[in-house]
């Protein structure tokens, strides 16, 4: 190998020599600014999460930045909302807080010049450095700041929603190299300090958003608390008011049958109380002929005397018409005996019909208790109405006859009422094995076909206002289903309608409530 | 301009012409790195140039024919170099397409103080694409070059035709392509 060729060698060696320390300080400076970005971004993802305060949050990074980049001096310029203008905050860190006192005075009463570096850096939004503030025309604290050995400084910006909230800007005590890998770090360390701030923002705000939905909750919590309280309150009442209803329904009824009882006593009272006092004349009658005949008895020695005071008896007694008061008073007692009889009837069957709270269950037959019933409504029907009986010979039946009583008195009254001129009501009863039937029908001038469906649901009436409750149906129907019975109605307009009663011989033993029954057994 | 461009220069002068000549250039130009290149390292772009410009005169080869063989020589050299950016798949069509879209946003990723030239395609007709080429660098002929190599890479047929150029003072350069079918070559 000729000198030349090793020559041109050894140059080449030399080229790649110098090549490779390059190529490794390259890769060194590279190592140390991923080490350094790497340890900073960990400790500020981790004091980020950690700080609880937003200021906190920032005061840390400061520090951190400082101690890991070994930089004097950093602060922080936060947005102030109002204003929209960048303003010194209170967050600082210095390495010698006591020999920079002069230089954080002059930061911290000084309003920013927009041209200033933190000025660009909130303007432009982007890390920007200045090499030497010493030359920078709108630095305006050189003196301070050169007291104290501060040449170049790097503002970074930290960003919420990509809005700069805040400007970090570190000092240093040499030149600030552009193109340092810093510079890289740096812009790494704005940028994950904007992510974590905005997520810790992000954090605040959905936990200040829970914890209101959560207040909200519990508010709508408490209001719904109350109107249930409410609700229930008022299904109390409404049950209170209904079994009032059901109440007052039972006294019209018995109100409406007090009128017709009141009259059927009435009638009786009047001729027995007139007989009472016919009677009573009579007795004054008998108690003067008494005396006459005391008197008679004691003038047995006075014939002259006795004589005169016979011709007066007889004469009173022609004159009062003894033969015609003797007569009257068999008559008189015989009917008033059948007055009080009457009296004593009515009184029975008002007891036996309103047997309605009765609790349990008795033994009845409804054919006596249609006839109770029947005799109880007389008043109401006798002016209205024929009736004609068509009872078969029943079994006994467990039930409540009172109430099935109010049932019958129900569906009377409502058929003579359909009936404007005078008509019939049919009433048949049949059994079999297992059910005892009892239809009652009426000629008169039927239901319509759109009330029909209605006419067993509470309040429905076709009764002007006042006149009914509309409850008598709908009360019907509760008993009948208390009975474990249906109750079915067939209809037509002009015709007349028919009510038909199944009732079952033997009730389940589980729905023998003994129990009264309420609106709400009646409206199901 | 990326010491890896340097590097690649000095590959294509020792390969091509021999270390002798390499030497001989930098002795000529006496560029201020002292032509110890490394890739990672950034350097003026006029040391390149000059070197350049000192092999055409050496070897009597015009400087745009010289830079167009510099394209066609890296683009392999890239493509085993950066072997993420070769997706399977990928024709030249789409993979002309992603050198501004994919290819130069991960070049600055990693050196964000590099300078990357504008290059845009567009579909124009079937088999026929519109590029225009816009750099501070006006390096057209290494754009072109990169072009040729790319097609040889992708073992497909390229012809192109420049409309306009940067140094006739256009605002970018712009080229007509017309991709033949694969394997044509």
């Amino acid at each position: 190998m000729s000198e030349d060729t090793m020559l041109l060698f050894q140059r080449e060696l030399d080229r790649e020599k110098i090549a490779r320390a390059h190529a490794e300080q390259l890769l060194e400076e590279k190592s140390r600014a991923l080490y350094l970005a790497n340890q900073l971004l960990n400790r500020i993802t981790q004091m980020a999460a950690e700080a609880d305060e937003f200021d906190a949050a920032l005061q840390r990074a400061v520090e951190l930045i400082c101690y890991t980049a070994c930089w004097p001096a950093g602060h922080v310029y936060v947005l102030d909302e109002s204003t929209q203008k960048l303003s010194p905050s209170e967050i600082w860190h210095l390495r010698d807080s006591e020999r920079s006192t002069l230089f954080k005075n002059a930061i911290q009463h000084s309003t920013l010049d927009s041209e200033s570096l933190p000025g660009r850096v909130f303007t432009q939004g982007e890390l920007l450095w200045s090499k030497n503030l010493l030359n920078d025309p709108h630095f305006a604290h050189k003196a301070e700041a050169g007291l104290i050995g501060l040449i170049g400084a790097i503002a970074l910006p930290v960003k919420i929603e990509s809005r700069v909230i805040a400007v970090m800007v570190f000092y240093t005590e040499s030149e600030m190299s552009p193109n340092s890998a810093l510079v890289e770090t740096m812009a790494s360390v704005s940028e994950q300090l904007s992510r974590v701030l905005e997520r810790r923002d992000y954090q605040v705000s959905l936990k200040a958003a829970n914890e209101a939905l959560e207040l909200k909750v519990q508010e709508r919590t408490i209001e719904l608390r109350k109107v249930n309280q409410q609700l229930a309150a008022e299904l109390s009442e409404r049950h209170k008011l209904e079994g009032q209803l059901v109440q007052s329904e039972k006294m019209a009824s018995l109100g409406q049958l007090a009128a017709g009882v009141a009259h059927e006593i009435n009638n009786p009272i009047g001729f027995v109380m007139s007989n009472l006092c016919t009677l009573s004349e009579y007795l004054q009658f008998f108690k003067q002929l008494l005396g006459y005949y005391d008197t008679l008895d004691a003038l047995q020695d006075d014939a002259a005397q006795a004589a005169i005071l016979r011709a007066k008896i007889e004469k009173f007694k022609a004159e009062e018409d003894i033969g015609f008061i003797l007569e009257d008073l068999d008559a008189i007692l015989g009917e008033s005996k059948e007055g009080v009889e009457r009296i004593k009837e009515i009184v029975q069957n008002l007891k036996s019909f309103s047997r309605v709270d009765e609790t349990e269950q008795r033994e009845a037959n409804i054919n006596e208790c249609l006839e109770t019933t029947l005799k109880i409504v007389w008043n109401e029907l006798k002016y209205k109405c024929q009736i004609e009986k068509h009872y078969q010979t029943l079994p006994l039946l467990t039930c409540h006859a009172g109430q099935l009583n109010q049932v019958f008195m129900n569906l009377l009254v409502n058929a003579a009422q359909a009936m404007p001129e005078q008509g019939v009501i049919r009433i048949s009863t049949r059994a079999d094995a297992t059910f005892i039937y009892i239809e009652i029908q009426d000629n008169g001038r039927g239901i319509s076909p759109e009330t029909l469906p209605q006419i067993f649901d509470p309040f429905f009436t076709t009764k002007p206002v006042g006149s009914g409750t509309g409850l008598g149906l709908s009360i019907v129907y509760g008993i009948i289903q208390k009975h474990q019975g249906d109750i079915d109605v067939k209809s037509e307009l002009g015709q007349g309608t028919t009510f038909l009663i199944k009732l079952p011989l033997v009730q389940s033993a589980e729905k023998t409530a003994h129990s009264p029954y309420t609106l709400q057994e009646a409206s199901q | 301009m990326k010491g890896i461009v340097f590097d690649l220069y000095h590959q294509l002068v020792c390969e091509k012409f021999g270390l002798k000549t390499w030497d001989a250039l930098l002795n000529k130009v006496c560029p201020a790195s002292g032509g110890a290149y490394t890739s990672g390292a950034s350097y003026p772009d006029s040391e390149l140039l000059a070197l350049v410009s000192a092999l055409g005169q050496q070897t009597k080869l015009g400087v745009d024919a010289l830079i167009r063989s510099f394209g066609e020589f890296m683009f392999p050299r890239f493509a085993r170099l950066y072997p993420e950016f070769f997706k399977p798949g990928y024709t030249l069509a789409t993979f002309l397409k992603s050198v501004e879209t994919i290819v130069h946003v991960e070049v600055l990723k990693l050196y964000p103080d590099a300078y990357v030239p504008k290059m845009h395609f567009e579909d124009d007709g079937p088999g026929r694409l519109m590029m225009t080429y816009q750099s501070r660098r006006k390096l057209c002929a290494l754009a072109e070059g990169l072009l040729l190599g790319a097609a040889r890479y992708y073992k497909t047929g390229l012809v192109y035709k420049q409309i306009q150029c940067m140094h006739q003072g256009a605002s970018h350069c712009s080229y007509q392509l017309q991709i033949l079918e694969e394997n044509h070559v």
